[in-house]
């Protein structure tokens, strides 16, 4: 009688014993590591219309965060600022770079938004899915630092997105929201740093209310 | 008519739904079984005999996922998509997997200044419609309205509004609207409000200007804008010639007619219900589209919510042809035809004659006649008019009576001591006069009207019947102009359309009917270059264009002269009110004379063996000019909770005696005018009588650029404007006669209704009818509340040591714990919580097809329950929503735990964790929750790939509210108790630095518009909190309590302020009926037994027991 299947098929149950529980790990895995925001979302860093460097700004001209971003203690975002912002002192600046060439063509698209009204399309960085509903004020209110989920936004000549902000991210700090708490007046120093300063939260006198984040569903889903 | 909808009576599958397969082998049994555990029924069909289909668990098309094949009804899309979006959503979640899509920010180039992005602003503004001015405040996220609510200081409104104010909104991001001027069929596009016009249109006015307006008609509507007053004087100044007509049915022209007899030009009265303890309606529905109707609705509420057995409580007498939510709410009614309304005023009048004296002697008026049961609550409300004291009560006359019946009406109340206290009179000095619909026909049949110009009416479509102006309108040797937010009837018959801006979009003004002005602010620049009626007003009045905001600041200017200054013209806009300006002035009342005259010389009533043909507005759509909004259209009527269509309402009896069912067509006709339209039985309709709604039927052509045949109502219901004469608009005498052919009504309610088992498979209603009543809803007579102020406890099925818990009920440690109360003695079913839900929660439409299938997405349902005999019943109303139970049976069969409890008592739904297995909508005892069959929201994405947006999706997105999340397909969803709002309270709350939100400070989006403050909204943590103190009430009661499954929302029993002296219209409370009144009451003409209806009523066996 003709052997119907040929010897080497003895292996593939073998083979396909350990290959299938590898296949299975590997494509967990591959999921877990791949397709988490850690891997998708940290380091975003899109080209953005207008070379706009934080650095330049906050670092070296020490910008407060909420001179341009200034609708973030009142609302759930914390606006890009209108090209009438820039415009504030780019009025000025523009006169002493004039024939300076390179540097002054990178205000080229500010001055045109700013004359013709057409808003300068940024791209956005921190994005979260359009089911989760964060709002700035409320972490500002109790005194969650800038720097906590944007970075040091400081350093970056151009932003990029440094926490994963996914949903186990955003619990971590909701069931322990302690270690990122800061006096309310540091919110938007970059340089403050949490844990070179022994800061208790529930001692300061400055606070009215214990921060008390909420970890149920609609707290942040609506 | 179209009869595309008609299926021939035949064996089409498709007629024998659940709703009304109505069979006509079933008689509905006569007298209904006295052993019955529930008298409350919700559909005749579900009431006694019951046919097979009421009890099935899903309709025969709720299997069907296909689409229908047939794309004929564009009503039928909604939801119903078809594979190009499917790609679109595979596509974009393939590249979604790496990242999410690329997104833009477009920041101002300058922010004006107080927005903030994110944070929601509210403008003043007003909604007219008719004779109904209501204060509003529209609710703009980041620069788009969105949601409209009532203003509290204005005093039309009183932060109300009325069902259709609150969904106008949808109105302003319509795609159906027209975009461009359309010119000999041609599009015209506008390039802005003040941009260049069509040259005919110019060319025209020239023409007119050099003849004064010789030929030329204005149609207009119901003009309450002093400044477009104003202009229409100029108008007439500049165009001496022109002639303007009213073409509203919304107009109070009866009422009118009547004021200006007694009280000379321009004399015009109101109700008030304040201090009211009497009231009488003959047929005003006072809930409905009545002349103000928002503010009569908060004046009765406040004699009706009552805390105490012994408070204050105002008592309601009816009489109505139709059954009307009004009705529903009255403590008596009785069921009288339209034309015997002024009979009944006739035998009252004598009834109070020898007591009430007033500037009519009562006596001398002609004897009238009504039937026994009315005369016998006549003869008692008499007594009691007269107990309540002078100008403690009020006579109110509805809008379709005649002016002869407004001016009888007026009479008794003088006589009644009202004037002044609930029939206030004013005159309104710049009424415009305006000629009726009735003499633009004459003229355009003469000849003498060559050239007429209808802005914001439609008399090709509501001039219909004997008028026959679409006839008129489209002869040959008239020039019809149009302009109007749609391209409708008049639009497709003009040889010049313009499109106009919504109220939303323009700058207006408006004078309410006690004299209070507002201001309209736009909202938004208009969104198709379209005008508005002011800029049209000037254009006509000066062959300018001058923009809207210097034409009515100008004119400011003027009315208020040296009181004008820029402080206060902002605190007007800010207001809502204008303060700079006169109050109205008082009437010398000199033509009493008139009415004895006026009321010898009436109409011969319409003789007793013909049908009475009752036209009225619609509770959906109005007269049709809200025909193409979706939110109206799917809101179900409030009485017959039909969706989508109207139908000719006729008694059972009627039915019975004409052979007819549910769906079966009729001819009816008026005069030789006729029109076929389906049947629908209402309980409480007179017999012989039949009432159909206006509004219906429309044909509104797609605008320009938009490559759809069909506009989203079309095919809707059947056109009742046939019907109507100039000499009887609202009701008269008419044949009806089978047609032959069903046609598909859908409603919603009557399903979805558990059969017990009971092992025998040939199950009787009698078997149903054993069951102990639950409690539902639950009401009593005044006096059996006095006698039993805890009644509502003794309705609990179970006694309290059996209700035990499952498992361990959550904890509940937040700071808030958030509660509702509905007062069912204050909800009117009005429905404008449902639509005010709608628009603040983004729930989709689903089109009647799915409806249908049982599958509408209101978060709010207002359940209509009758109860007592079928042909005369009485009704309650129940909103109803998820009830935020505390131990929640959907809770515990969740498998991905997506509705879960929050420490505050919210029960969550998570639709992110949603995977659809629909469990916990079976495990709900209230039935609130909904399914997401299909992705409802396609619509809101291009069909293209190219953002053309033909089909204004990015129209429908402007209305969404940014705040709450767009559902997709299968996912389950329901009422949140609002939740964004609760979030952004608290948010504000800890930016403030605190944790206490203060009472008051959260309105769910219901609680906030409803007219008479039923349902209240807050924490039930703090003891002072105004839901609180309404859940301490007696009256308040858990539905369904023998669940244990502690329902955060309650209701407060209705409570019937009968009189004693006439029979009863629910049965007494079971257990302490007989004690309760038989021996203390003492009033021999109890009627117990007398009255048919009543002795139906048996209380029910062994039920208090527990």
């Amino acid at each position: 009688m003709p052997a119907i299947f040929p010897r080497w098929t003895n292996n593939v149950t073998i083979l396909l014993g350990l290959g299938a529980p590898m296949f299975g790990a590997s494509l967990i895995f591959s999921i877990w590591y791949w397709f988490s925001p850690l891997y998708t979302d940290v380091g975003y860093r899109p080209v953005q219309p207008v070379a706009y460097s934080h650095k330049l700004h906050v670092d070296e001209l020490g910008l407060d965060c909420r001179y341009c971003h200034n609708t973030v203690e009142r609302s759930a975002h914390a606006a890009i600022p209108p090209t009438a912002t820039c415009m504030n002192c780019h009025a000025l600046v523009k006169s002493t770079l004039e024939g300076q060439g390179a540097k002054a063509a990178r205000l080229e698209k500010v001055r045109e938004s700013f004359e013709t009204g057409k808003a300068i399309e940024w791209v956005r960085v921190h994005q979260l899915p359009d089911f989760a509903y964060f709002d700035h004020s409320a972490h500002v209110a109790a005194g969650v630092g800038c720097a906590s989920c944007h970075g040091r936004v400081d350093q970056m000549v151009v932003v990029e997105m440094e926490q994963p902000l996914s949903m186990s991210w955003c619990l971590d700090c909701h069931r322990d929201p302690k270690p990122n708490l800061r006096p309310l007046d540091q919110v938007t120093n970059m340089n403050w740093d949490p844990a070179a300063q022994s800061y208790d939260p529930d001692r300061d006198p400055q606070r009215t209310r214990k921060v008390d984040p909420p970890v149920h569903c609609s707290g942040c889903h609506r | 008519m179209k009869k595309l909808q008609v299926i021939r009576s035949g064996k089409s599958e498709h007629t024998h739904t659940h709703e009304h397969a109505h069979s006509h082998a079933h008689e509905h049994p006569t007298t209904p079984s006295t052993t019955r555990g529930s008298s409350y029924w919700r559909s005749l069909e579900t009431k006694g005999g019951v046919d097979d289909a009421a009890w099935r668990e899903f309709p025969e098309d709720a299997d069907k996922l296909e689409i229908p094949a047939d794309g004929v009804s564009r009503r039928r899309f909604f939801g119903l998509m078809g594979s190009g979006a499917a790609l679109a959503g595979i596509a974009s979640s393939t590249t979604g997997c790496i990242r999410k899509p690329k997104e833009n920010i477009l920041p101002f180039t300058e922010r004006p200044e107080d927005m903030i992005p994110g944070q929601a602003l509210h403008y003043s503004s007003a909604f007219q419609i008719g004779d109904t001015v209501e204060g509003i405040l529209v609710e703009s996220q980041d620069g788009r309205p969105m949601k409209i609510e009532g203003n509290p200081k204005h005093p039309g409104s009183q932060g109300g509004t009325n069902v259709l104010a609150q969904a106008s909104v949808l109105d302003l991001y319509d795609p159906d609207r027209s975009r461009t001027a359309v010119v000999a069929g041609a599009a015209v596009p506008l390039s802005g409000p003040l941009g260049p016009l069509p040259p005919e249109l110019e060319a025209g006015l020239s023409g007119f200007s050099s003849s004064g307006g010789q030929g030329l008609a204005l149609v207009l509507p119901l003009i309450l804008s002093p400044t477009e007053r104003s202009l229409l004087a100029d108008i007439k100044r500049r165009l001496p010639n022109v002639r303007v007509f009213l073409d509203d049915a919304f107009a109070p022209l009866n009422s009118v007619t009547a004021a200006e007899k007694i009280g000379g030009p321009g004399a015009r009265y109101r109700y008030s219900m304040l201090g009211a303890k009497v009231v009488f309606s003959a047929d005003c529905n006072f809930f409905g589209f009545e002349p103000d109707a928002t503010r009569l609705s908060r004046e009765w509420s406040r004699a009706r919510r009552i805390v105490k057995p012994e408070d204050e409580m105002s008592r309601v007498y009816y009489a109505e042809p139709t059954f009307t939510t009004a009705g529903a709410m009255a403590d008596h009614r009785v069921r009288l035809r339209s034309a015997d309304m002024g009979e009944a005023l006739l035998v009252l009048a004598h009834e109070l004659a020898g007591t009430a004296r007033g500037p009519v002697d009562l006596a001398s008026l002609p004897q009238g006649t009504v039937d026994e049961t009315a005369k016998q609550m006549l003869a008692v409300l008499a007594k009691d008019l007269i107990a309540a004291g002078p100008g403690q009560s009020v006579i109110l006359v509805g809008e379709r009576q005649p002016a002869w019946v407004h001016e009888l009406g007026l009479a008794i109340n003088a006589a009644l001591g009202n004037v002044d206290r609930t029939v206030r009179w004013v005159v309104d000095p710049t009424a415009p006069a305006m000629e009726p619909l009735s003499a633009l026909a004459e003229g355009l049949r003469a000849g003498a009207i060559t050239s007429v110009f209808a802005i914001g009416t439609n008399p090709a479509y509501d001039g219909g019947g004997d008028l026959g102006l679409a006839e008129l309108l489209a002869a040959s040797g008239v020039t019809l102009w149009h302009a109007g937010l749609y391209r409708d009837e008049t639009g497709a018959a003009a040889a010049l359309h313009l499109p106009l801006s919504h109220d939303l979009e323009a700058w207006g003004d408006v004078q309410g009917p006690d004299g209070t002005v507002t201001v309209r602010q736009p909202l938004i620049e208009p969104l198709h270059g379209s005008v508005s009626r002011t800029e049209l007003f000037a254009w006509l009045a000066s062959g300018q264009w001058i923009d809207g905001y210097s034409l009515i600041k100008g004119q400011w200017m003027q009315f208020a002269g040296a009181a004008f200054t820029d402080a206060a013209w902002r605190k007007w806009l800010h207001d809502g009110v204008v303060t700079e300006r006169p109050g109205l002035t008082a009437p010398t009342l000199a033509g009493w004379a008139q009415v004895a005259a006026d009321v010898s010389s009436r109409p011969a009533p319409i003789p007793a063996d013909a049908w009475e043909v009752n036209l009225v507005l619609d509770a959906k759509v109005g007269d049709g000019r809200f025909a193409n909004n979706v939110w109206l259209q799917e809101a179900p009527e409030p009485m017959t909770k039909i969706v989508w269509d109207n139908a000719a309402l006729i008694s059972n009896k009627s039915a019975k005696a004409l052979g007819v069912g549910i769906g079966d067509l009729v001819t009816v006709s008026v005069d030789g005018r006729q029109i076929t339209i389906p049947v629908f039985i209402a309980p409480g309709q007179v017999d012989q009588t039949i009432t159909i709604s206006l509004g219906y039927g429309r044909r509104i052509l797609p605008h320009h650029e938009n490559g759809k045949a069909a506009v989203t109502t079309d095919g809707a219901g059947f056109n009742a404007y046939p019907l109507r004469s100039a000499a009887n608009p609202w009701f008269a005498a008419g044949q009806v006669s089978v047609a032959g052919g069903r046609y598909r009504i859908v409603t919603t309610q009557d399903y979805g209704l558990m059969k017990p088992t009971t092992g025998n498979e040939t199950i009787d209603a009698t078997a149903y009818g054993t069951f102990p009543e639950r409690p539902i809803v639950l009401e009593a007579t005044r006096e059996d509340y006095s006698h039993d102020p805890d009644f509502v406890d003794k309705a609990n099925l179970m006694p309290q040591e059996r209700l035990q818990h499952l498992w361990d009920p959550p904890k509940l440690e937040g700071l808030h714990q958030w509660g509702m109360s509905i007062d069912l003695n204050l909800c009117n079913g009005c429905n404008v919580c449902v639509v005010a839900c709608q628009a603040e929660n983004n729930i989709p439409v689903v089109g009647k097809e799915q409806v249908g299938n049982n599958r509408e997405m209101h978060w709010v349902r207002i359940d209509r329950y009758f109860r007592g005999d079928e042909d005369n019943p009485t009704a309650v109303l129940q909103p109803m929503a998820c009830q935020h139970c505390e131990s929640a049976p959907c809770e515990t069969v969740c498998p991905v735990a997506a509705t879960v409890h929050s420490p505050e008592g919210l029960n969550e739904m998570t639709y992110n964790r949603c995977i659809g297995t629909r469990y916990c909508s079976n495990n709900c005892p209230y039935k609130v929750r909904r399914f997401n069959f299909f992705n409802y929201n396609t619509n809101l994405r291009p069909s293209t790939f190219w953002n053309e947006d033909t089909d204004g999706a990015w129209l429908r997105q402007m209305q969404k509210n940014q705040n709450v999340t767009i559902r997709f397909r299968g996912v389950m969803e329901k009422c949140t108790y609002c939740v964004q709002r609760i979030n952004q309270a608290k948010i504000a709350a800890h930016v403030r630095g605190t944790d206490v939100i203060e009472d008051g400070e959260i309105k769910s989006a219901c609680s906030q518009v409803c007219p008479t403050g039923a349902v209240v909204f807050g924490n039930i943590a703090d003891p002072k909190s105004r839901v609180s103190i309404a859940k301490r009430s007696s009256r308040d009661y858990s539905v369904l309590s023998d669940l244990n499954v502690h329902p955060r929302t309650t209701y407060l029993a209705r409570i019937r302020n009968v009189h004693p002296d006439l029979p009863r219209p629910i049965p007494d409370l079971p257990g302490h009926a007989a004690p309760a009144h038989a021996p203390e009451a003492g009033h021999g003409a109890h009627g117990e037994g007398e009255h048919g209806a009543h002795a139906e009523n048996q209380p029910h066996p062994e039920h208090g027991g527990h």
